[in-house]
């Protein structure tokens, strides 16, 4: 199955999705040149395959490989995850190449199709790691509010995070590059889609909590050892812009604090503030 | 006094201290109330030094009886001082905890009128803490010396990690700089807390909820370059401390001139390159197999500035490389320089499935242009390997060494390696090694 058919999928951009791209390919033994999403605009005068999501088929798909691997099959969910323009047809090559071989295929980390897929997931996995971390809470009215902007979509991976460690807190997480937000309360957790979200400006009583914070960062830099290059290696610049601490001429107050109350905030995420308010 | 100016104060002081870590407790969220534990810790935040912030690292007050001649807060130190009230603080920690800021409380003090009133103030604050905010977030206290048993039990039943800072490498140094403090009033504690720690693994065992004893364990921190110890002193005692008092942790901290002092070299650099070393050694001693006596001896008592202690480790023992990836054992591997400890096991899982070769190697994370003077994969050497005395240094000398080595040299004439500098053995034995023998 290793020569490529001068051939290109269409896909609905869904995991199920992706697994109907392998269905097909181990059906008919040959791989596609590459995998786009519907919508995507053609780059190439090879010809077209629409693949149809097919319920049955990617549970086929699905139950075969946590047959084979759970291992595999997790790195297939957390790389799907990436932003990388090349994760379909990565992860499609991995899932042919993990039914090829069979057993043991998460353990073949010298081949270049596995170490893609291991890669993804590791890089997905990393920043979602790394968001833990760096995500600033900011409390309105009783109501934890944090953006991220993330490359992947990490949202999935870190809501357990905060759930796990805050069980009685209100939280949301707005992701802004992929337009979606996660709500958390009272133990239920939710991911919807969300176009923006504005919040008002902090209360007097967060702003000191954040000067305070600041003041904190700013006191226990050791200046005979100032190292500008050392902290960027820990923590890349592309974080900065929602770290209220680190300093930049563009450095928010960790969230936009104009404008009027959101009406775009889902109906869940309106109770949240609203119910906050009350108490 | 303003809680901003305290904050201020008490962090400037506090700064100081290297340990900035929440690693090694596991624990979930208390009923009822927030925060938990991951073993591998959080770092929240880096400062501008580059360090991570993963707790709020404040002292509870820097009055102070003691007059530490390289001490910040010492006595006779001018400098304002300040002390925070214990709900104070334990309100001011939650509210950063909840806003994710921080991992949880690094908690040390100067001794204000003893030592039993000061590390009384602090229990309270794990008090408030852990009991009437049920937090589950990480603790690191600082276990003040002189302080009675009791508390120290208290505290370490409390807190995740409890430590206590040896301050200087030897007991002379000791003696010298801090008069009021002695050897035994340091690992008098040191050994307290590992007798809590053993006592409590027998306990948890038996019963099941056995309130745990810093179950992150102990850990310590001395100044370094502020003394005129070598790093084999150092190396020796570290090892003796991971060994006789199982410490989870030793930290260096560069002696940064903070105090004028007859006693204390002035306006030096802190010696990063030197604390970079050590810790590096460090990783070696604890996750690597290496043991102090391979590392340095009487003859070479202090780290290579060139390479790190590995490799310069492999220069000295080049009759035991290559070594074929393909069969060595773990041991071995961690020992080639370009290895470590995550791509050996990925190694071991690899080439269980299959024979590797050169470029899936690279793929498994093996940093190659270090590795490949060490390795043979199917017997072979990588093609086009050549080896060239300026070749082979640039590839093992890092580049975040030759940046250290910069700043401490700002004249760059140590840069040149080839130049005539006073480090002639060091860089003979390299060249030596080098072009003879690989």
């Amino acid at each position: 199955m290793s020569d490529r058919a001068n051939l290109i999928y269409r896909y609905d951009g869904s995991l199920p999705g992706l697994l109907c791209c392998v269905f097909e390919s181990c059906r008919t033994g040959r791989l596609p040149l590459d995998i786009w999403e519907d919508g995507e605009p053609s780059t190439s005068l090879a010809p077209e395959l629409t693949i149809p999501a097919d319920r049955e088929e990617a549970a086929q798909v699905w139950r075969r490989l946590r047959q084979l691997s759970h291992e595999a099959a997790r790195w297939t969910e957390v790389g799907f995850l990436s932003g990388a323009e090349d994760k379909a047809l990565a992860l499609h090559d991995f899932l042919c190449e993990a039914f090829r071989r069979g057993r043991g295929i998460a353990g073949f980390l010298g081949d270049p199709v596995v170490a893609r897929a291991f890669q993804l997931q590791r890089q997905v996995h990393n920043e979602a790691h790394l968001l833990l971390e760096f995500l600033r809470f900011e409390d309105h009215q009783g109501v934890l509010a944090a953006r991220i902007e993330p490359k992947a979509f990490v949202l999935p991976l870190m809501g357990g995070h905060f759930a796990a460690r805050f069980p009685g807190e209100a939280f949301l997480i707005y992701d802004v590059a992929h337009g979606a937000v996660l709500l958390h309360q009272g133990g239920r957790m939710e991911i919807r889609p969300l176009e923006d979200l504005v919040l008002d400006a902090p209360s007097p009583e967060e702003a000191r909590f954040q000067e305070l914070w600041r003041r904190y960062y700013d006191t226990i830099a050791i200046k005979e050892r100032l190292n500008p290059r050392c902290r960027m290696n820990h923590c890349a610049k592309r974080f900065w812009n929602h770290m209220l601490e680190m300093p930049g001429p563009g450095a928010p107050k960790a969230l936009e604090t104009s404008g009027p109350r959101p009406e775009k905030l889902p109906p869940e995420g309106q109770a949240l503030l609203a119910g906050a308010a009350q108490r | 006094m303003e809680l901003m100016e305290k904050l201020e104060i008490l962090s400037d002081a506090a700064k100081y201290d290297a340990s900035c870590t929440s690693s090694g407790s596991s624990r979930s969220t208390p009923e009822g109330g927030l925060g938990n534990c991951h073993i591998a810790g959080l770092c929240h935040s880096f400062a501008a030094d580059g360090r991570c912030i993963s707790l709020l690292k404040v002292l509870m007050t820097n009055y102070c009886v003691y007059d530490c001649r390289y001490c910040i807060n010492r006595r006779s130190n001018d400098v304002p001082r300040a002390a925070f009230a214990p709900r104070e603080l334990a309100d001011l920690t939650i509210q950063f905890y909840r806003r994710n800021y921080i991992e949880g409380l690094f908690l040390s003090s100067g001794v204000m009128k003893d030592a039993d009133h000061t590390a009384e103030r602090m229990l309270r604050v794990l008090e408030i803490l852990r009991q009437e905010y049920r937090f589950g977030g990480y603790i690191h206290v600082k276990a003040i010396p002189g302080a009675d048993d009791a508390i120290i039990r208290r505290l370490g039943l409390l807190a995740d990690r409890i430590s206590v800072n040896i301050e200087m490498p030897s007991s002379q140094s000791l003696v010298r700089l801090c008069p009021e403090k002695t050897k035994s009033s340091i690992l008098g504690p040191m050994g307290f807390i590992r007798d809590g720690i053993r006592e409590n693994s027998s306990d948890i065992v038996r019963y099941r909820h056995a309130p745990q004893f810093a179950p992150a364990g102990q850990s310590t921190q001395m100044i370094v370059g502020a003394t005129p110890e070598n790093d084999l002193t150092i190396l020796r005692l570290t090892q003796g401390l991971y060994r006789k008092y199982q410490l989870k942790r030793v930290f260096f901290s560069a002696y940064v001139p903070v105090v004028q002092d007859a006693l204390l070299p002035a306006g030096t650099k802190p010696p990063l390159l030197r604390e970079h070393r050590l810790y590096q050694a460090d990783w070696l001693l604890r996750f690597y197999g290496f043991a102090a006596e391979e590392l340095l001896d009487e003859e070479h008592p202090s780290f290579s500035p060139y390479v790190d202690p590995k490799c310069n480790w492999a220069l000295n023992h080049l009759d035991r490389f290559p070594v074929e990836v393909n069969t060595a054992p773990y041991e071995t591997l961690l020992r080639v320089p370009g290895i470590g400890v995550k791509s050996a096991q990925r190694i071991l899982t690899a080439r269980r499935h299959s024979r590797l070769d050169w470029p899936q190697l690279r793929k498994i994370g093996v940093v190659l242009k270090r590795a490949q003077y060490f390795l043979l994969c199917g017997g072979r050497a990588p093609e086009g390997l050549r080896v060239t005395q300026d070749g082979v240094l640039r590839a093992l000398i890092s580049q975040k060494d030759r940046e250290l080595l910069a700043a401490q040299h700002p004249q760059g004439e140590q840069l040149s390696l080839f130049g005539p500098t006073q480090e002639q053995l060091t860089r003979e034995d390299v060249m030596q090694c080098l072009t003879g023998q690989i």
